[in-house]
């Protein structure tokens, strides 16, 4: 048990890492790649930068949404990104395991406050999932890795607060702390490879985008006919 | 329909490439003792023996081809000719790449430009390189430029393009020789099965033979992998210059041993003997034979198989005179680590990468373009595929490929840098890796002791041991060589340097520290060097060595018989380790009679008169 927790703290974390960063350059540069195709495919070629920079800002700051109807989806959504970016950088902990690394820190949040985040990501990411769960709509669109990225990422918090109160959790710490560190670095591993990948490419999938508006008329019918959908309505 | 053969290849390619982007990474960033297994005896490892011997002997197929078609006008290979310069081209590239790897100051390679040191072979060798890399970059280049917007100076390139031709074939006569000249300073270290004053003129004739081979071997190839015709007619043509050349080069290799009366040494049972026939057989002697018959020459399967083991052979020949025969005289044995092979595997694999591409996009091989572009559009047609898990849209054609390709680099690189190794190992100790750790060098000439370190320190007592005769070390060093302070064989040395001494312990008011106030000032009247430096040398207590007062190193010899004979005298008449000639000379002398040659038996036969006195 012990030896393959060092074995998840030491080469696995590095793996996970590993393909993390490379996997977000690979998917960067292949966007790039695509965004460059359908620039020069585009019938209208003045792409309004200013425009697609506003409006990724726009999506980040989520006043529109707490408009709208599921105005509680939209808050617990942000609680949720707030807790994810939050807890898993900024952690005294994790700080700590990254200074024994490679040698770099930064300032950490206090206990206090990382536990207060810790409980509200959690509480956030009940609701997101009894939203999925209520709305039928939502039901109907999800796919497995929805639900399994929720778990996963219950999963971590939870092991994560287990960790960091040892006293208050029943289970056996090291057993525990294994599981963190397999949730956490599954989740790494998968941010290249599944929709959490907009971790990396939101600034790009608002010009992506926006690169759609600029074809030709009619550009949409080769996507029927490489789909197998020629006669029916899109 | 997408041809699969080709697709499955690159992806492998990528993820060797991968790994080796790995390793490269960690090497430089950690340096060669994390990333090899080359230690101070054997300093030379894969990355010369396979990178650079082996990659510009695979280079040879450029000159051999470009002399066949426009020094020798034999048209019926001029298919070849374009593959060929590129092969040579990225052989060379790997080359200069490999040898980046291999320099522990890898940012000093621009030296030899600058700092001329006219007597080395190594001289001659970088130029030849950066000289014969330009011209093929110049060669290469015509092919690139011919269907891009740079007309100018594709004619440019053109018009002079005989000239740089003739300009290549020189300067590969020059540098595949040279590479012999290279090994020629080595007549004690290479087992006399490869060393010969021929070697400069054995390696031009077997680059030559070697270059046909390889030309054959890559046609072959690049044919199946593209479903194409394989050119049979050109590859018999080949396979017949291939076999008179080779049967030159047995001729002169043969008949060069048997005039320095070491034939016998063949099939003297010994492991070197053996790896000498396995070299003749795979390189020489198998293809000169069956290239003769005209069913081998029809049949595709059996030029490739046979040039394949012929290109194996030849760079087996390279590896050999580099390294595999020198382990007799080193006595050190050397396997690479992993790491050495990813990173030879992944050169090569970066050069196939960009052949495929340049063959792929420009006219290397006027006939194979057609095919190519026909099976891209066939790609670009076929229908269209979705990630099976994120349902993204792949895209089709080679940028399909290209996501399949980036997933495999990355996914091997991050494998490679998890499990590539970040310390040194720990058995290169300091003591481990010193020179002559296996060897003790007696003098300057060709006379050496062979002497196990391993284990003398087995035997005196393991890590506990080393101050039985390691009596005394630099300051601040552990495990210092012997030679460090007996430096000449018959003369004592001073090693005290008492100069700095004065000027650290702060000039002339500062004898008494030493000395003692009011003592005379002489070297009987003075402390020892244990009184300051405890710590940093190593205590007397635990040496056969105690006499420490005088500042002069007894002369190597000196030092060595009384380090080593009384111990061994002790032993040899113990009849509990039942080693009666222990104490005899030849035990561990190997210059001196015949009676004390008998009590050795690891000298080769053959070997008497080769640089010994």
């Amino acid at each position: 048990m012990e030896s393959f927790l060092t074995f998840c703290r030491g080469p696995l974390l590095l793996l996970a890492f590993s393909v993390f960063f490379l996997g977000a350059a690979r998917q960067v540069a292949l966007t790039f790649v695509e965004l460059g195709r359908a620039y020069r495919r585009a019938g209208d070629q003045a792409v309004n930068l200013k425009f697609i920079f506003k409006r990724s800002l726009g999506w980040i700051i989520p006043v529109n949404g707490l408009r709208g109807t599921r105005w509680v989806y939209t808050a617990a959504s942000v609680v949720f990104h707030a807790g994810m970016l939050l807890v898993p950088l900024f952690l005294a902990g994790h700080i700590e395991l990254i200074r024994k690394g490679v040698g770099l820190a930064w300032p950490s949040l206090g206990p206090g406050a990382a536990d207060a985040l810790t409980l509200a990501t959690m509480a956030a990411l009940l609701a997101l999932f009894v939203l999925r769960v209520a709305s039928r709509a939502s039901r109907f669109l999800s796919t497995f890795q929805d639900w399994f990225l929720l778990a996963l990422c219950m999963a971590a918090f939870l092991t994560g607060y287990g960790v960091a109160h040892p006293l208050a959790n029943p289970l056996p710490f090291t057993f525990v702390y294994i599981v963190h560190l397999l949730s956490a670095e599954l989740l790494l591993v998968l941010v290249p490879f599944s929709k959490l990948g907009h971790v990396i490419l939101f600034p790009l999938t608002r010009a992506s985008w926006e690169m759609g508006w600029h074809f030709v008329p009619g550009a949409g019918d080769r996507i029927r006919i490489a789909l197998g959908k020629e006669g029916e309505p899109v | 329909m997408r041809n699969n053969r080709m697709f499955v290849f690159k992806a492998i390619l990528w993820c060797v490439a991968g790994l080796a982007a790995a390793v490269a990474v960690l090497r430089f960033a950690l340096g060669l003792g994390v990333a090899t297994a080359l230690s101070d005896t054997t300093p030379w490892g894969l990355w010369i023996g396979f990178d650079v011997m082996g990659g510009v002997a695979l280079a040879a197929g450029g000159f051999v081809i470009a002399a066949a078609v426009h020094v020798f006008h034999r048209e019926t290979y001029h298919a070849a000719a374009r593959p060929a310069i590129l092969t040579a081209f990225l052989g060379y590239g790997a080359v200069a790449v490999g040898l980046l790897f291999d320099l522990g100051l890898p940012w000093n390679i621009w030296h030899p430009m600058i700092f001329w040191n006219i007597h080395s072979p190594l001289f001659e060798v970088a130029w030849c390189v950066m000289l014969y890399l330009t011209v093929l970059a110049l060669e290469v280049a015509p092919v690139i430029l011919e269907r891009t917007p740079f007309q100018k100076a594709y004619r440019f390139l053109s018009r002079l393009a005989l000239p740089i031709m003739i300009l290549g074939i020189m300067l590969s006569t020059l540098h595949q020789s040279s590479l012999g000249s290279l090994l020629l300073i080595m007549p004690f270290r290479i087992y006399p099965l490869w060393y010969t004053h021929l070697l400069p003129e054995l390696f031009f004739i077997s680059a030559i033979c070697l270059g046909l081979n390889m030309v054959m071997f890559e046609s072959s190839v690049t044919s199946w992998l593209y479903r194409r015709e394989p050119e049979t007619k050109m590859l018999g043509g080949l396979a017949k210059l291939a076999s008179a050349a080779l049967a030159f080069y047995f001729v002169v290799r043969i008949a060069d041993l048997a005039y320095q009366h070491k034939l016998g040494l063949i099939f003297a049972g010994t492991w070197e003997g053996n790896l000498f026939i396995l070299e003749m057989l795979l390189s020489t002697i198998l293809p000169m034979v069956l290239y003769t018959l005209p069913a081998v020459r029809r049949s595709p399967t059996g030029l490739w198989l046979i040039s394949m083991g012929s290109v194996l052979g030849f760079v087996l020949n390279r590896v050999n005179a580099s390294g595999l025969s020198q382990i007799w005289a080193t006595r050190s044995f050397y396997f690479p680590a992993w790491t050495e092979f990813a990173i030879s595997l992944g050169i090569v694999s970066a050069c196939g990468l960009i052949f495929f591409f340049v063959q792929e996009h420009f006219p290397v091989d006027p006939h194979g373009l057609n095919d190519i572009e026909e099976q891209r559009e066939l790609a670009d047609k076929s229908s269209p595929a979705f990630a099976p898990f994120t349902q993204v849209w792949l895209g089709e054609g080679w940028r399909k490929s290209a996501r399949v390709y980036s997933i495999c680099f990355v996914v091997a690189m991050a494998l490679g840098l998890t499990l590539a190794p970040k310390t040194e190992p720990a058995v290169t100790r300091k003591a481990d890796r010193a020179r002559g750790a296996n060897v003790l060098r007696v003098g300057d000439g060709p006379r050496y002791v062979y002497f196990d370190h391993k284990r003398h320190q087995d035997e005196a007592g393991k890590e506990k041991s080393c101050g039985t005769c390691h009596h005394l070390h630099l300051a601040g060093d552990v495990g210092t060589p012997c030679s460090e302070c007996h430096r000449r064989l018959f003369v004592p040395t001073n090693v005290f340097d008492h100069d700095r001494h004065v000027e650290r312990a702060g000039g002339r008011e500062s004898c008494a520290k030493c000395h003692g106030p009011g003592e005379p000032q002489s070297l009987t009247v003075v402390k020892t060097c244990q009184d300051c430096h405890q710590k940093d040398m190593m205590a007397a207590g635990n040496t056969v060595v105690t006499a420490f007062k005088n500042p002069s190193a007894a002369s190597y010899k000196d030092a060595m018989h009384k380090m080593c004979i009384p111990c061994h005298v002790t032993k040899a008449a113990d009849p509990k380790v039942n080693l009666p000639n222990l104490g005899r000379c030849g035990a561990c002398h190997d210059s001196g009679t015949q009676s004390e040659k008998a009590y050795k038996t690891e000298v080769p036969p053959g070997q008497e008169g080769i640089g010994r006195t």
